[in-house]
């Protein structure tokens, strides 16, 4: 599986999918939660579906009950929710700490 | 479904005004033709229940980085330079982070800037390290 760059909007939308990672979210509560601005949480969830760390489908509802169409939700693959979690932690842990303080082989 | 996507709001809030509709929609005509109507949908359905100032700001912002959503969609693995820049705050270019000091699993003292996230342990001692960086 496809690893994407951890930019920092990346590894923001992760930490919200992270912190509600057993219930599904739609793309502008992502974008609210993460505190990207508008328009910028799609590309970026576009690319972790395009790589195998999301799954997204269509919220089950009856629009005119609901009086809105249904939204596009999306939630971590198991297989996504480790290696984000995983990807988080590698790039803290290179920010976080100097070269000469971490442990060897570990790349930067 | 259709008929309700295809309403034309009157600018109350939860019906999308019939400006930030036809943005939404224009945002998704230059993505692949296989994912144009997943995204229009998409996007319409976010402008439910918004303010009409809420979704001026979410079409604009959807308009606007609707060729980068095109380039996520084409290749994922893509990655346009001014979004490998953007969302830092200005601040915190400067290392002007905004620390605020938490405690880990284990216990162990460590910060994280408030504006973007970076995170520090120090390593020499509990208290609170230098203010920048």
């Amino acid at each position: 599986m496809a690893t994407p760059r951890m930019t920092l909007p990346t590894q923001l939308v992760l930490r919200a999918l992270l912190a509600e990672a057993d219930r599904e979210q739609y793309g502008g509560e992502l974008g609210a939660a993460a505190g990207l601005p508008s328009g910028t949480i799609h590309p970026i969830l576009a690319r972790l579906e395009g790589v195998g760390w999301l799954t997204s489908r269509w919220e089950e509802i009856d629009p005119r009950a609901e009086g809105r169409p249904a939204r596009r939700y999306y939630q971590l693959t198991p297989d996504g929710l480790e290696l984000a979690r995983a990807a988080l932690a590698r790039a803290y842990s290179a920010s976080a700490r100097p070269a000469w303080l971490r442990p060897q082989g570990e790349q930067s | 479904m259709t008929a309700l996507m295809g309403s034309r709001g009157t600018g109350q809030e939860g019906q999308p005004t019939w400006w930030a509709s036809l943005a939404v929609r224009s945002a998704s005509l230059p993505l692949p033709a296989e994912h144009r109507y997943r995204y229009r949908q998409e996007f319409l359905a976010e402008l439910y229940a918004m303010t009409p100032a809420e979704q001026r700001h979410h079409a604009t912002g959807v308009l606007s980085r609707a060729w980068t959503l095109r380039g996520a969609l084409t290749d994922p693995a893509r990655l346009t330079p001014k979004e490998a820049a953007m969302v830092k705050p200005w601040r915190c270019r400067l290392r002007l982070h905004r620390w605020q000091f938490l405690r880990g699993a284990e216990g162990q003292v460590y910060r994280e800037c408030r504006g973007c996230g970076k995170q520090r342990i120090d390593v020499y001692k509990e208290g609170p390290g230098p203010m920048w960086g």
